[in-house]
């Protein structure tokens, strides 16, 4: 039963489920701290692999590519927060629609700046190849993104559950009037997070170059299945975005391959069953559904 | 009396009539085909962006997932003229059914998830939808869409099809003010204002928004129907979250929460994107652009945004006082 | 000696609600002040102007030297203002230690020299600290609460309900809490419990449509049954 399609098609999975995660966690968090949709969450992610592709084709360096797509995604993410998030504020339906506008912004703007068509973006030498377990191939680059993705859910895991910064940002999600009367600067938190948030998906899009490609529909392809993602694993819940992007990745990569085209048909059934079943998502807690 | 009557008729609606009667002199003024086939677009486009503020303005429901009515229209008839041997009329009773249908599913989320949920999920539904039409290509054409649909005879010609048009959107227009002006009509705008109030008033909630989405819907499909008839081919960008987009905007350009914002918004933006794509390459960009700074600093769209305007409509009536005190930065 | 806190001529609008109509309040530098009142008075609204998060349209706060109206409420908890809402607000997916950390402001070193003393006062916590504090129990709940003022450096507590949904002998147990902790830290409590509130009150204001229409000594609302009964529906 466990053939070397099985394995194939799991590790494809959890690649996709990876980068789906690098999207997904951020936004839940945003939303959940903030109570913004953040489409141009997307966008960033597209905007992180070309950025970090211009950056590999100029200094031949993977790792300052991911570095220079951190940077990038963590100073966009700041400033659009300050600029066009915390005035807003409150205003939730205006902020929908004003996220929604700058999504379409960076969509075009990107084929200003680099063109429409797809670009290649060439693996490190070090990481072409694939390793053999007995019949089972199984590509270097792809477990590079499992392994690395990994290593970003312990690291944010960690920040989130030992730092106080981190435990405010969970607090915060619950309740930010609490957390300002201990005299804590939540807009502050606001921006931290959003620009956290950012990076991640903007160093998803640096790791996915090599494995999807770059081209300008990876943004709102991606913005799409990161918030079902979202909404399947509850909202505001880091585990929630784990276990939905995972899930989501999963079912992409089996269901794609057995009934393609239904791929994103799985999707959307699997939203709609847990919305109807549990509407806070599977990991979400009770009663946020019922938020406007 | 009779005359104090219409006096008074045409007191209030002046504007409108000027509006129709301008519109429908047009052409006998200037005859130039390329601008009535703008206008027709326009015409229908406003009809499907008034149908999306019956949910947005007026019922309070943000949906993510409009274009599926539109492309459900537009499918339809492509479908039913490939396959069947249907009347025309009998397949806008069938759309009819088939909008009501979806409207049902709709509701039932909508008692079930509010908010940002309810928009998701609307996308995602219209979504499904859109993956269907890819994926049964054998029916629908995929990708490359269904050409060739036709239209009744008497539309043929384009000086009929815009005065179709110009009535389909009329009679909308005049439907949804009746509505919003009805009892069931003030209901919507009490949930929309606070829907537990509402439930505990003894209101069937479920049943007004079943209406307010059904008509919605009706209208919406009835809009995609007539668009494909005019363009000839249907295509599934007509159903994916773009054309939800587009009709957000025309909406939201216009002014939510009013009967007139989303035929100005429709015009505008149809007109300038006429204007801005056959200048510049990347013109959805420029339209971005304004359709940020319209969300900033016209919360209440070009139509809410004059100051004159907006205090005027403010005194309309209460609705818009809510949307004003919602959308203040 | 002036008073630690005072509320002068406060008027508070929500939307487009009068909600507090001229409140003048003093809140002294120890013992216990209650705002007493009927429900939709305006005590929490009160004590909610004073946290900045719904702020004065009018009128003066002044805690200490400062004028803190119009700060963000971030600001006005730094000054030393500990506050437990009516639910306690209790971040309910955190452990009962994170809880304790987030309130932390002035740093964890800090808070866990003060934690044996809070542990003291407050038992049960020390043996759930690393318990969600979601699980825990109503009373368990509200003595969080008063513990995550008490790992900071503050200087004045606002208690909003403290006995409100809970059962009569936690009740006791919390009035004997926020009777210990009176010891070192002024109070502004809103009870509609009367019997609690005369059991730890020292000053009182009864507020009644946004305004301040009675003070005095707890001990005397005790000789004027007139009041108790129009303004805080107690029987005579």
């Amino acid at each position: 039963m466990f053939d070397t399609l099985f394995f194939h098609l799991l590790l494809n999975g959890l690649a996709h489920g990876m980068l789906i995660f690098l999207i997904a966690s951020g936004l839940s968090l945003i939303f959940g701290l903030m109570r913004v949709v953040n489409f141009t969450h997307g966008s960033f992610f597209m905007f992180g692999a070309y950025v970090g592709r211009s950056i590999y084709l100029a200094t031949d360096s993977f790792v300052l590519a991911i570095l220079g797509g951190l940077l990038f995604g963590f100073v966009c993410g700041g400033l659009v927060e300050r600029i066009a998030i915390r005035p807003f504020f409150g205003n939730r339906v205006q902020l929908l629609l004003l996220t929604l506008g700058m999504m379409l912004v960076m969509n075009e703007l990107v084929k200003i700046i680099w063109g429409p068509t797809i670009l290649r973006f060439p693996r490190p030498d070090y990481l072409i190849g694939s390793f053999m377990l007995g019949d089972i191939i199984l590509p270097y680059y792809r477990m590079f993104i499992v392994g690395f993705g990994l290593v970003v859910l312990v690291i944010v895991y960690l920040f989130l559950n030992k730092t106080r910064l981190g435990i405010t940002i969970r607090a915060g999600v619950e309740n930010p009037e609490m957390v300002q009367s201990f005299g804590i600067n939540i807009k502050q938190v606001f921006t931290f997070t959003f620009a956290l948030g950012v990076s991640l998906a903007s160093v998803g899009g640096v790791i996915s170059g090599p494995f999807l490609s770059v081209y300008p529909e990876i943004a709102m392809d991606n913005i799409l299945v990161a918030i079902i993602a979202v909404v399947v694993g509850g909202i505001g819940s880091f585990g929630g975005s784990v276990a939905g992007s995972l899930l989501i990745g999963l079912i992409n990569s089996f269901g794609g391959f057995y009934l393609p085209q239904a791929a994103m048909a799985f999707n959307v059934v699997l939203m709609a069953l847990v919305l109807l079943v549990r509407p806070q998502g599977l990991f979400g807690r009770g009663g946020v559904a019922g938020g406007r | 009396m009779d005359v104090k009557k219409i006096l008074h008729f045409l007191q209030r609606n002046i504007w409108i009539i000027i509006l129709v009667g301008g519109m429908i002199l047009y052409p006998f003024v200037s005859y130039q085909p390329y601008w009535l086939s703008l206008l027709i677009t326009i015409f229908i486009f406003a009809a499907f962006a008034l149908s999306y503020d019956l949910l947005l303005g007026f019922t309070g429901l943000i949906s993510f997932g409009h274009a599926l009515f539109f492309g459900l229209g537009a499918y339809s008839i492509a479908i039913f003229s490939r396959f069947t041997e249907l009347s025309f009329g009998s397949m806008f009773i069938l759309l009819a059914v088939a909008a009501t249908a979806i409207a049902l599913i709709k509701t039932a989320f909508a008692m079930r998830v509010r908010g940002i949920y309810f928009a998701m999920i609307t996308l995602a539904l219209a979504q499904f939808f859109w993956v269907l039409v890819m994926t049964l290509s054998r029916y629908t054409g995929g990708e490359d869409g269904m050409p060739r649909v036709p239209r009744p005879v008497f539309l043929d010609d384009r000086l009929n099809y815009y005065f179709f048009a110009l009535g389909f959107l009329l009679l909308v227009y005049l439907i949804s003010r009746r509505f919003i002006n009805s009892p069931t009509g003030r209901v919507l705008i009490g949930i929309r204002e606070n829907e537990e109030r509402m439930v505990m008033l003894g209101y069937n909630v479920f049943k007004y928004k079943l209406f307010s989405l059904t008509l919605a819907g009706i209208i919406g499909s009835f809009s995609g129907a007539i668009y494909v008839m005019f363009i000839n081919i249907a295509y599934p960008a007509l159903l994916n979250i773009q054309s939800t987009i587009d009709v957000l905007m025309m909406t939201i350009v216009g002014g939510v929460g009013t009967l007139h914002g989303p035929i100005f918004g429709a015009a505008l933006v149809r007109l300038l994107s006429h204007f801005l794509s056959s200048h510049f390459r990347q013109w959805i960009i420029i339209f971005g652009i304004i359709y940020i700074l319209i969300v900033v600093f016209m919360p209440l769209g070009i139509f809410g945004g004059i100051p004159g305007f907006s205090k005027w409509l403010e005194k309309r009536g209460g609705w818009l006082k809510w949307i004003a005190q919602k959308l203040k930065p | 000696m002036n008073p630690l806190l005072q509320l002068n001529d406060v008027n508070t609008h929500i939307h487009d609600f009068h909600i507090l109509e001229g409140i003048s309040i003093q809140v002294p530098r120890e013992g216990v002040t209650v705002l007493l009142g009927r429900n939709g008075a305006g005590k929490t609204t009160t004590l909610r102007t004073i946290l900045g998060f719904n702020p004065p349209s009018s009128g003066e706060i002044r805690f200490d030297e400062d004028l803190i109206n119009g700060w963000a409420p971030f600001r006005i908890g730094s000054l030393g203002i500990g506050y437990v809402p009516e639910d306690r607000g209790i971040f309910s997916g955190l452990t009962v230690y994170e809880n304790l950390k987030v309130a932390a402001r002035d740093g964890v070193k800090e808070m866990d020299r003060r934690l044996e003393k809070v542990f003291e006062l407050f038992p049960d916590l020390k043996r759930a600290t690393k318990q969600q504090a979601g699980t825990l129990s109503g009373g368990q709940q509200q003595m969080l609460a008063l513990a995550r003022i008490l790992v900071s450096k503050n200087r004045l507590l606002l208690i909003d309900e403290p006995s409100s949904g809970l059962a009569p002998i936690i009740v006791d147990r919390v009035a004997e809490a926020i009777s210990e902790l009176k010891k070192e830290l002024p109070i502004l409590l809103v009870e509609q419990n009367y019997n609690m509130a005369k059991q730890i009150g020292d000053n009182y204001y009864i507020i009644d449509q946004g305004r301040c229409v009675h003070e005095g000594q707890m001990q005397d609302l005790e000789d004027k049954p007139e009041l108790k009964q129009r303004y805080l529906g107690v029987s005579v």
